[in-house]
C-alpha cells in the first residue's frame, strides 16, 4: 500500500568485509572485559600499580610464610634494633653466599650505654624455605616453612620495636590487618552504596529524596570529628578483635555515599537509554532488564569506585589507629604499628619504626594509579 | 593568489597520529574563498569539513597537525604601513599574537552547538562586549552600544534587556542568533560556520539562512559554510565544494555542483536525497557500503569501492587529480583523464 | 473516517502531562503537557508520518501508542488480525506483555539503542527470548531469516555492535524489531542521524520490507522532504498538539493548517533554481509548561483573530481524511510545497 513502487530487487549494501582479517574478527567479537583490558593495558603505571597490589595480596594471604617471626615474638636481646645488614662476603673477602652475623650487647665504658654490635665470629647464613618459628596459618593451618629462616641467631630486616619486635614480620601481619579492613569495608559500602543508590533510583519519588538528604547529610560531617566521635563511643573493655571488627563496620557505614550515588545516577540514566526501552518494548521483565543490561552497564564504574575508595578506607584505619581510637595490641595493623612513631625524637632515633608508612604510602599510590587506569578504561565504547 | 581571493588553501594536509594508527584527515586541499562570497563545504560526517575550517584559524584538537600546505590569508593585521599583505596561517603558532588578533578580529567562527561555544558563567551580553574590547579600542559603554545592536540587528528583540541573560536563558534558535552576533561583532572579513543550523528545526533553520544572507550582503563577508545537508546548501552557497574522506573531490559554482555534476559521489549523494515533488516515488539511489574507516584509506581513488562507475585496474592504482571543466568547475575523478 | 476493517488503530483524546519536580522534597507545581488531546488513526498496511519541531511531542505519541509509559489520558484502539478491537491502555500487564508479539520499534539513535555489551545475535534474539515466542530450536534458524532480509550478513551476528557503522547498526535494530514479525513498527526518527548515503539505503529497506512483509510504519520524522517520499498520510504536531492530519499528496499541496503552510515554506529545495520564501514566524517556539491560550500557535500565526487567542480550535474533518484544527481553516487560502 505504500506510495512507493519498488520494482528493482533488493541490492545488498555493505558486505564489504569479505576478507576478514583475524586480528579485526576478534576485536569485534571482544567482550567488555577485553575490551577494557585493551585500554587498561596502555596505562603503565597502572600495571606497575596492579604489579604492586599484587604483591600486597600475596603479603596478605601468606603473612606466616612471608614472615620469619610472629608479630609478638620478642629478640630480647635486641630492643629498639636497627635494621641488620645482610652480607655476601666474609672479612677476608670470601663469598659465603647470603649471611647475617649475630648481634651481642656490650657495655660501652665511655658512653656508659649498651651498645649492640655485630659479633664477626661466626656467620649465620640465611635459608630459604627453611623451618623456623611454627605457626597456624590464619589460625587454622598448622605450618613452620617460612620464606627465610637463620639458625641459631634473628633476622631483623626492619630491625626491632622498644620490645625486641621484629618490625618486617609485624609489618607483614599488619599489612593484612589494613587490606582486609580495606576489604571488608569495601564490601560493607558496595553492598549499602548498591542497596540503598538501587532503591533510590529504581523507585525514585520521596524514597530517594529522603536518601539523598541523609546523604548529603552524611557527607556534608567533617571524616576525622566523625570518625573520633564514633570511635569514642567503642567501649574500652572490648577484645581487640572486637574492635577490629567494629572499625572495619564503622569505615564501611560511613564510605558507602559516594558509591550509592553513582548507583542511583547510572540507574536513571540506564532508565532513560534507549537499549533499556527497546528491551521493555521487547517484553523483557523487569529482572532481566536489570540483570542483562543495566548491572553489566554499571560493573566497570562500580569496580572502579571500590578500587579508588580502598586508599580511603586503609588512611581511615592508619589514622583512627594512629591516635588511638581504632585498633590497639595485640591486632597490629599498619595504623598500630606507627603508633610507635608518634613523635619527632622516636623517628629521629629509631627511623626504622617509621617503615610501616612507606607500606600505607605505596598501596595507597598503587591504589589510586590503578583507579586511574580502570577509570579511564571502564567505558570503552565512548568514542 | 587571485586579486578577489581572500584565502587561499594550497594542498594543505592534516593528520592524527593516535595509538591505532595515523589518521589523514585533511589529504590534499586546494581552496579559495573569494571576497564576499558564500563557499559551500559538503560532505558526509568524517569527511573531514570541520577539520578544514579548524586548520584556518589553528584550532585543531590535538594531536592533529598541519603536516603540509599553505593557509594564505589577504589581510591588514600583521602589516607595517597598513597595507594589504598575504600571511601564511599555516606557517603562524597558534599561540601567537597575530592569530589571536586573526582569530574573531578577522576570522570567526559558528559552531554547531552554540552551548559550547559560549560560557555558562558570564552574560551574554558581557561575553559578545569582551570579544569586541579584546579586537577593537572601544570604551566599555561603546562596547555594550555595539553589542545591543548586533543583537538587534541578528533577530533578538528586547536585546537591551536580553544582554543581561545568560546564554541557558536562550533557546537553541536564539542562542544560535546570539553566537551569529558575536561572530559578527568585529567586522571580519570572513565567518566560518561549522553546521550552524544542523541542530535547529526547520522553521529557525530557514530564518537563519536568512539572516545569514542579509549580513553577506550589509556586511560584505565571505562565509564559509560548512553542512551536510544539501538542501541547505543549495539555498545559501555561492560555490560548493564537495569532500570526501578528506579530499576535495567536485567543486564548481552551486548551479553546477546540483545540475551538472561531473563526479560520480556528487551525482549519488544529490540523487540519494528525497526530492519532494508532485512526480511517482521512485527508489532513492543509494551508494553502496558506507564511509571507510580513516584507518582503511582506499588506494587509487577513495571512492573507487563504492563507485558504481569505478574502473577495475584503473581507479583502485590511480589517484586521481583535479580536472578543470572551465569556469572553476573541477572534479578529481578517472572517467575525464 | 474510514472503516473498521482498514483500522490498524485509533487514537482518542490522549494526553501525557509530565510533572515537573521542584523544590527540596519534589513537591509537584507544573505540567509540561507533552501530548495534549491528540486523536488519529493508523490505517493497515500505510505509512503514517508524524511531523513537527523537537519537543512537539512526536516521541512521547509514539511510545505512548505502544504503551511503553502510561499515558494520562485516553485511548488507543488495536484492531488485530485475529482479535476483538481493544483499548491498549486497559490491558493487564499480562495482556500487554503479550502485545509486545504485535508491535516493535526503531530508534533514532543508532549508538544507544543497541546494548553494547550484547552481541549482534544475543540483541535480535531478545524479543524472541523475552516474550517466549518460539521455542529455543527455532530461534537460531528465526534470527538467520530475519537478518538475512534486513541486510544483516550471517557472520556478524558473533560481533559486538561497537564493530559496525551507524547504517550497519541501524539495520540491526530493523532486526531487532521484525524479528517477532509484528505487524506495525512505530519508526522513531529511524534515520535523523545517518548520512545521506546511508539515509537513502535505510530508507529503501524500510520499504521494501513493507511491500514483503505486509507492515504498517508510524514514521515520526523532522524532516519533511523524507515525509513526503516515505509517508502515505501525515499528521503534524505543535506544543503536544496534533494540528493537521491529510494524506501526503493532501497535506504538501493544499494545508489547511497556517503552521502546516510555514513548515512547508521552510523546507530548503535541493535545487539552487528553487528559491525559497520561508514565512516568518513571529517570537520564539513557547514553553510548553505554559503554552498560550486558545489556539498554541496564535502568538506565531500571521492569520490570527482574536478568536485565536481565546478558544482552542475543534479538531474536525474538512475534506475527506483531511483533519485540521485551526478556526479558519475552512477558509484560508494556504500554499503548499508543490509549486
Ligand atoms: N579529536 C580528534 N581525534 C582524532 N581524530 C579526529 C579528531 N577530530 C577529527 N578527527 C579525524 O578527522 C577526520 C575528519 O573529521 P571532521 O573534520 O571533524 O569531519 P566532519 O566535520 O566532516 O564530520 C575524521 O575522520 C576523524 O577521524
Ligand atoms: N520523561 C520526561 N519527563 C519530563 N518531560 C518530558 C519527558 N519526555 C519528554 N518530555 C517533554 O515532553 C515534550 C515532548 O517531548 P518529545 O515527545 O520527546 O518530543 P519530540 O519527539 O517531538 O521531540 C518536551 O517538551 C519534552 O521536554
Ligand atoms: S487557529 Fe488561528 S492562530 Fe491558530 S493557526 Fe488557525 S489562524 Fe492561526
Ligand atoms: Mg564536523
Ligand atoms: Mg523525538
Amino acid at each position: 500500500m505504500s506510495a512507493l513502487n519498488s520494482t528493482p530487487p533488493v541490492e545488498i549494501p555493505d558486505l564489504e568485509e569479505q576478507t576478514m582479517d583475524r586480528a579485526k574478527e576478534s576485536f569485534y567479537t571482544a567482550t567488555q572485559f577485553q575490551l577494557m583490558w585493551l585500554k587498561f593495558r596502555r596505562h603503565k603505571l597502572a600495571i606497575i600499580g596492579m604489579f604492586v597490589l599484587a604483591l600486597f595480596l600475596i603479603a596478605m594471604l601468606f603473612a606466616e610464610f612471608l614472615a620469619p617471626y610472629g608479630s609478638q615474638s620478642r629478640d630480647a636481646d635486641y630492643l629498639f634494633g636497627k635494621p641488620q645488614s645482610i652480607h655476601f662476603f666474609d672479612d677476608d673477602g670470601n663469598f659465603r653466599g647470603m649471611f647475617v652475623y649475630s648481634v651481642i650487647s656490650q657495655f660501652n665504658i665511655d658512653t656508659m650505654q649498651v651498645d649492640l654490635v655485630e659479633d664477626r665470629s661466626e656467620i649465620r647464613p640465611v635459608n630459604f624455605f627453611a623451618k623456623g618459628e611454627p605457626y597456624k596459618m590464619w589460625g587454622l593451618i598448622k605450618g613452620d616453612l617460612h620464606l627465610f629462616h637463620v639458625e641459631d641467631a634473628f633476622i631483623h630486616l626492619f630491625g626491632t620495636d622498644s620490645l625486641g619486635r621484629d618490625v618486617y614480620s609485624r609489618v607483614i601481619f599488619g599489612t593484612r590487618t589494613s587490606l582486609s579492613i580495606g576489604f571488608i569495608g569495601v564490601i560493607i559500602s558496595f553492598i549499602l552504596g548498591l542497596a540503598i543508590g538501587g532503591v533510590s533510583g529504581y523507585f525514585g519519588g520521596l524514597i530517594d529524596d529522603i536518601v539523598q538528604r541523609m546523604i548529603e547529610f552524611i557527607r556534608s560531617i567533617p571524616t576525622l570529628p566523625l570518625w573520633m566521635s564514633l570511635a569514642a563511643i567503642l567501649p574500652k573493655e572490648w577484645s581487640p578483635l572486637r574492635v577490629y571488627f567494629a572499625v572495619t563496620v564503622l569505615l564501611g557505614f560511613l564510605s558507602w555515599t559516594t558509591l550509592a550515588r553513582r548507583v542511583r545516577g547510572k540507574l536513571i540514566s540506564m532508565r532513560e537509554e534507549d537499549f533499556v526501552f527497546a528491551a521493555r518494548i521487547a517484553g523483557s521483565s523487569d529482572a532481566r532488564i536489570i540483570w542483562r543490561h543495566m548491572i553489566p552497564a554499571f560493573l566497570s564504574y562500580i569496580i572502579v569506585d571500590l578500587t579508588v575508595s580502598f586508599p580511603a578506607m586503609i588512611l581511615g584505619e592508619t589514622t583512627l589507629s594512629f591516635i588511638g581510637l581504632g585498633l590497639r595490641e595485640p591486632v597490629v595493623s599498619w595504623g598500630v604499628l606507627l603508633q610507635a612513631s608518634q613523635n619527632i625524637k622516636a623517628i629521629e632515633q629509631h627511623p626504622w619504626l617509621f617503615f610501616p608508612a612507606i607500606f600505607v604510602v605505596i598501596s595507597v599510590l598503587a591504589f589510586s594509579l590503578v583507579g586511574d587506569g580502570m577509570r579511564d578504561a571502564a567505558d570503552p565504547y565512548s568514542h | 593568489m587571485n586579486e578577489n581571493d581572500l584565502i587561499e588553501i594550497k594542498n594543505l594536509r592534516v593528520s592524527f597520529p593516535l595509538d591505532e594508527g595515523t589518521v589523514q584527515a585533511l589529504d590534499g586541499i586546494d581552496l579559495s574563498i573569494p571576497k564576499g562570497k558564500v563557499i559551500g563545504i559538503v560532505g558526509e560526517s568524517g569527511c573531514g569539513k570541520s577539520i578544514t575550517a579548524r586548520s584556518i584559524l589553528q584550532i585543531i584538537p590535538p594531536p592533529g597537525k598541519i603536516d603540509q600546505g599553505e593557509i594564505l590569508l589577504r589581510t591588514k593585521l600583521g602589516s607595517m604601513n597598513d597595507d594589504e599583505h598575504i600571511i601564511d596561517l599555516a606557517k603562524l603558532k597558534p599561540d601567537s599574537d597575530l592569530l589571536r588578533q586573526i582569530r574573531w578580529g578577522e576570522i570567526s567562527m559558528v559552531f554547531q552547538e552554540p552551548m559550547t561555544s559560549f560560557s555558562a558563567y558570564h552574560s551574554l551580553g558581557d561575553q559578545i562586549m569582551e570579544a569586541l574590547l579584546m579586537h577593537k579600542d572601544v570604551s566599555k559603554e561603546e562596547a555594550r552600544q555595539a553589542a545591543i545592536e548586533m543583537l538587534d540587528r541578528v533577530g533578538i528583540p528586547n536585546a537591551a534587556v536580553r544582554l543581561n541573560q545568560f546564554p541557558h536563558e536562550f533557546s537553541g534558535g536564539m542562542r544560535q542568533r546570539a553566537m551569529i552576533g558575536m561572530a559578527l561583532i568585529c567586522n571580519p572579513s570572513m565567518l566560518i560556520a561549522d553546521e550552524p543550523t544542523t541542530s535547529l528545526d526547520v522553521t529557525i533553520q530557514a530564518q537563519m539562512l536568512d539572516l545569514m544572507k542579509d549580513l553577506r550582503r550589509d556586511f560584505g563577508s565571505s562565509i564559509m559554510f560548512i553542512t551536510h545537508n544539501l538542501g541547505v546548501i543549495a539555498q545559501i552557497a555561492d560555490e560548493v565544494s564537495i569532500m570526501y574522506l578528506g579530499k576535495i573531490v567536485e567543486q564548481g559554482t552551486t548551479m553546477d555542483i546540483f545540475h551538472d555534476q561531473k563526479h560520480p559521489y556528487t551525482s549519488s549523494l544529490v540523487e540519494a536525497i528525497p526530492k519532494i515533488s508532485d512526480a511517482r516515488k521512485k527508489r532513492l539511489t543509494t551508494i553502496r557500503g558506507s564511509v571507510p574507516s580513516p584507518f582503511e584509506r582506499p588506494s587509487g581513488c577513495p571512492f573507487h569501492n563504492r563507485c558504481p562507475k569505478m574502473m577495475p585496474g584503473v581507479c583502485d592504482v590511480k589517484v586521481p587529480t583535479p580536472i578543470d571543466f572551465g569556469n572553476g568547475h573541477k572534479a578529481a575523478c578517472l572517467l575525464y583523464e | 473516517m474510514p472503516g473498521d476493517d482498514q483500522l490498524l488503530l485509533e487514537v482518542k483524546n490522549l494526553k501525557k502531562y509530565f510533572p515537573i519536580r521542584r523544590g527540596a522534597f519534589g513537591t509537584v507545581k507544573k505540567t509540561v503537557k507533552a501530548v495534549d488531546r491528540v486523536s488519529f488513526f493508523i490505517k493497515k498496511g500505510e505509512t503514517f508520518g508524524l511531523v513537527g519541531e523537537s519537543g512537539s511531542g512526536k516521541t512521547t505519541t509514539g511510545r505512548l501508542i505502544l504503551r511503553a509509559m502510561e499515558p494520562t489520558e485516553g485511548e488507543v484502539i488495536y484492531h488485530l488480525e485475529d482479535r476483538e478491537p481493544f483499548d491498549l491502555m486497559k490491558l493487564s500487564k499480562k495482556e500487554l506483555w503479550e502485545f509486545r508479539r504485535y508491535s516493535q520499534m526503531i530508534f533514532q539513535d543508532p549508538y544507544s539503542s543497541l546494548n553494547p555489551r550484547m552481541t549482534v545475535r544475543d540483541i535480535v534474539a531478545e524479543p524472541l527470548i523475552a516474550t517466549k515466542a518460539l521455542q529455543k530450536e527455532a530461534v537460531t534458524q528465526r534470527i538467520r531469516e530475519t537478518a538475512k532480509k534486513c541486510q544483516v550478513s550471517i557472520e556478524f551476528l558473533r560481533r559486538y555492535p561497537h564493530a559496525f557503522s551507524g547504517g550497519q547498526r541501524q539495520r540491526i535494530g530493523i532486526a531487532r524489531a521484525l524479528v517477532l514479525n509484528p505487524p506495525f513498527i512505530v519508526c522513531d526518527e529511524p534515520v535523523s542521524a545517518l548520512d545521506v548515503s546511508i539515509q537513502a539505503q535505510i530508507l529503501n529497506l524500510l520499504n521494501d520490507l513493507q511491500e514483503e512483509l505486509d507492515l504498517t510504519y508510524l514514521f515520526i520524522a523532522h524532516d519533511l522532504s523524507v515525509v513526503e517520499h516515505i509517508c502515505d498520510r501525515v499528521g503534524v504536531m505543535y506544543l503536544g498538539r496534533l494540528f493537521e492530519m491529510a494524506t501526503t499528496r493532501d497535506l504538501f499541496f493544499s494545508p489547511r493548517h497556517p503552521y502546516t503552510e510555514a513548515l512547508m515554506s521552510a523546507i530548503p529545495a535541493a535545487d539552487p533554481s528553487i528559491i525559497m520564501e520561508p514565512i516568518k514566524l513571529t517570537g520564539e517556539i513557547p514553553s510548553p509548561i505554559n503554552p498560550p491560550e486558545g489556539c498554541s500557535f496564535h502568538p506565531r500565526c500571521r492569520y490570527a483573530q482574536p478568536i485565536c487567542s481565546q478558544s482552542i480550535p475543534e479538531w474536525k474533518e474538512y475534506s475527506p481524511e483531511h483533519f485540521a484544527a485551526c478556526h479558519f481553516a475552512g477558509e484560508l487560502e494556504l500554499k503548499g510545497a508543490f509549486k
